[in-house]
């Protein structure tokens, strides 16, 4: 049973989840870099969106179903002692997979496009400090910066949507959808496995109120992000073209650092980058509190905080080590590569769970017992 | 803990006070302008000005100050890649140099040639260097350009920047689409670039003569309807006419009327002079203030056809043949309208159709009539007709409709007749 001494709203879950999606989707934009959706790339995000939706219902509507318990509490009772402990540890290996690729690409950006003579160990070891302070401080000091995080990182990202605007052409979007289907759904995967980010819900559950908003403010998160990354898509595609675009690094900061919106008011590129600054902070923070506290019930260790610092430094050495360069970091979200590994790491528990849920709950059916 | 976090606030507050990095401003000299060339062994040379503002502050003119407080000095070096030879600058500089400040990005017509695809991959990878810099073609010896004189500013580079962007003043030229706009045209199907040129003036130290420039490729530098394709002697360089390109090399010149055809064509034309014979006389000078055109393709039987349809919004600014006896244009007459009207389309037309001429005979599509044909008939063009599209281009049918709208008389209602 997780400690409910710690309690958010579910507007501040809607906020993490939203920040935190947005932060890594906008910053290599896989809906346009992973795929060959090129100028449909805005397409392949709605489809992403509506995949979401339902991955967020899957995992939000299981989670709802077992109150005041987590993710490492009911995959135990559902898939019993040993194959729950397994999932629970590969969940715990997902929080420290997100937050440690978060913050790398985040200091690749740092080192490619601000600071190349700084090490790369230092704007890890910074944020991941960071990320490892707001755990500490516990999930309701996190929900409240990402409350207040949140309309300015919204107004950043919209300041440099328009910042760009002058600079759209609408011709770069055409021809639309020509090449069929095929093409869009390429780029669907890695987005749509990026959205493993919803396994925090199934820790975040029993801390939320009112309950009975949970699974909107999950499924909220979804259909808002969803919808923001694919206008930013289609107005990256507008100003720097699909094939520019899609050949860039770091397509948001291109967009940003190509355009001028007047004579006097240029290098709008900062403000996408604190944003996404802030956006790290909320989800770096979410991912180690989640993982430290899955951690701490696997090795039933009362006080989460005991795991909250060796969690920080497993996510800064992971982020220094698991990837060699920026090239490694860009091949590890290419497909099908790392979808499959979400499928399998991530979806096949949850299908198994949900799978085991069903099946208890038409036995019980069937029994005529009542209850969960 | 409230003291470890207070402590980290204050780390992280100190590391967001303006300047990122360890480089110190004072140790650092700012290139303003970018040039890059080409050798006869083939090795590029990157051209470089840097500013001095402490002595451009003053005011004076680079002849009458003492040696080293010049508002500016030019640098060259050698390299095998574009890069080499920018960082090849270096050795003869005292402190880091920094390209994040270039206003604008010129190439010499001898690189322009040979391709520019190596340049644009130099900025559009470097981390300091920004797509919104203006690119130009330079028609000339590009260290002399960037070492001429400008009466407007100090620094070259700066005159060189505002002449490549107009913002109020009238210019028929085509203006500098940045290099942004200049990527996406050479990345986008069925589309190449077209780049300003600029001009270094006989006399001002040019090397490679200018009577192969854009401006000795006008047909009718001093035809009726207007200056474009003249120049100014009194100038060190002048900013008129266009190089078009096929793929990343530069095939072509394009006059001032040509560039003036294609702008129009591109939706890019703007604030542009037209004089039109006046129905009452002499001439007619519009001020074209406004140009929305839009390029749609047909395909029937296996041939494709482009229409171009150009909305052109104008003012009269002056007419001539005012002698005396002569009343000029009565602007309240509006079949006197009517007439000025279909001569500026005819006039808009005929630009049109001369840089169409032009894009033919160079094969290049700086227009846009594939990506048209690309972005409307995708079907056609992946059934073959991109991969023929430049053996199609000379013969493809193109009509030019162009509509033009006279907004105001300007002040006067009648002609000052005396």
């Amino acid at each position: 049973m997780a400690n409910t001494a710690e309690v958010i709203a579910n507007r501040q879950l809607t906020a993490i989840l939203f920040m935190m999606r947005t932060t890594v989707v906008i910053s290599f934009v896989p809906l346009l870099t992973t795929g060959d959706a090129a100028q449909d790339a805005w397409a392949a995000g709605l489809i992403t969106g509506l995949l979401l939706t339902l991955v967020a219902w899957g995992v939000a509507g299981l989670a709802a179903r077992y109150p005041g318990l987590t993710v490492v509490d009911y995959s135990r009772l559902l898939l019993g002692r040993f194959l729950g402990t397994m999932v629970s540890l590969v969940i715990s290996w997902h929080f420290l997979l997100i937050a440690a690729t978060d913050i790398r690409i985040y200091a690749e950006l740092m080192r490619v496009a601000f600071m190349p003579n700084t090490p790369i160990w230092f704007t890890v070891v910074a944020m991941a400090f960071l990320a490892t302070l707001g755990a500490w401080f516990g999930i309701e000091p996190i929900g409240r910066t990402a409350d207040a995080f949140l309309p300015i990182f919204a107004a950043f990202v919209a300041l440099t949507l328009l910042g760009a605007a002058p600079s759209f052409n609408l011709h770069n979007l055409q021809p639309v959808l020509a090449r069929g289907l095929r093409p869009v759904l390429s780029s669907v995967w890695t987005p749509l496995g990026i959205g493993l980010q919803w396994v925090s819900v199934g820790m975040l559950f029993p801390f939320l109120i009112p309950e009975s908003r949970r699974v909107r403010s999950v499924v909220l998160a979804a259909v808002l992000s969803s919808a923001l990354l694919a206008i930013v898509v289609a107005v990256l595609v507008g100003v720097l073209g699909a094939d520019l675009g899609s050949k860039s690094l770091f397509p948001f900061l291109k967009m940003a650092r190509s355009v001028r919106p007047t004579r006097t008011i240029e290098r709008i590129e900062i403000l996408g980058t604190v944003a996404w600054g802030l956006g790290l902070f909320a989800g770096g923070s979410t991912m180690v509190y989640c993982g430290s506290r899955a951690l701490s019930q696997i090795l039933r260790i009362a006080e989460y905080r005991k795991i909250v610092p060796i969690f920080g430094v497993l996510v800064a050495l992971y982020s220094m080590y698991a990837y060699k360069d920026a090239f490694q970091l860009v091949g590890f979200f290419r497909p099908p590569g790392f979808p499959l590994l979400i499928a399998l790491t991530a979806g096949v528990p949850y299908a198994l769970m949900w799978a085991s849920h069903l099946a208890r709950h038409l036995g019980r059916r069937r029994t005529g017992g009542a209850g969960k | 803990m409230r003291l470890i976090a207070a402590l980290a606030a204050l780390c992280l507050a100190l590391a967001a006070t303006g300047c990122w990095d360890r480089k110190e401003p004072d140790d650092m000299v700012f290139a303003v302008a970018l040039g890059f060339d080409i050798d006869d062994d083939g090795d590029y040379v990157a051209i470089a000005q840097f500013a001095n503002p402490a002595a451009a502050k003053g005011g004076v003119p680079p002849s009458s100050q003492p040696a080293g407080s010049a508002p500016f000095w030019t640098d060259c070096a050698k390299g095998r890649t574009p890069f080499d030879a920018l960082a090849n600058l270096s050795p003869a500089l005292s402190r880091e140099m920094t390209v994040s400040n270039i206003e604008v990005l010129l190439i010499s017509e001898r690189l322009a040639r040979r391709g520019i695809a190596p340049i644009m991959d130099l900025v559009a990878r470097d981390n300091e260097l920004r797509l919104t810099v203006s690119a130009a073609v330079v028609n000339g010896d590009l260290k002399s350009l960037l070492e001429s004189q400008f009466p407007e500013d100090p620094i070259p580079a700066l005159s060189i920047q505002r002449m490549l962007n107009p913002i109020h003043f009238i210019d028929p030229s085509a203006m500098s689409p940045g290099l942004l706009q200049s990527i996406a045209d050479m990345l986008r199907p069925g589309q190449d670039l077209l780049l300003p040129v600029l001009r270094l003036n006989a006399g001002a130290g040019s090397e490679s003569g200018a009577e192969h420039g854009p401006d000795s490729a006008s047909d009718s530098p001093s035809d009726s309807k207007s200056g474009v394709g003249s120049t100014s002697p009194g100038h060190a360089v002048t900013h008129i006419g266009s190089a078009a390109f096929h793929r990343d090399r530069m095939i072509g010149w394009l006059d001032g009327h040509e560039s003036r055809g294609a702008n129009f064509a591109r939706s890019r034309s703007q604030h542009t002079p037209v004089s039109v014979r006046s129905p009452a006389g002499g001439l007619v000078s519009i001020h074209v203030a406004h140009v929305v055109s839009t390029v749609s393709s047909r395909y029937m039987d296996g041939d494709v056809s482009i229409l171009i349809k150009a909305k052109v919004e104008g003012h009269v600014q002056g007419q001539t043949g005012l002698e005396e006896g002569q009343a000029g244009v009565n602007f309240a007459d509006s079949e006197s309208l009517r007439d000025l009207r279909s001569c500026l389309a005819q006039c808009v037309r005929e630009d049109i159709e001369h840089a169409l001429a032009k894009s033919r005979e160079y094969r290049s599509d700086f227009i846009g009539l594939g990506n048209a044909v690309y972005r409307r008939l995708p079907r056609a063009w992946r059934a073959g007709v991109g991969d023929r599209w430049y053996e199609l281009l000379p013969d493809v049918e193109v009509d030019i409709e162009v509509e033009s709208t006279l907004t105001s008389p300007g002040l006067l209602r009648e002609s000052l007749h005396y």
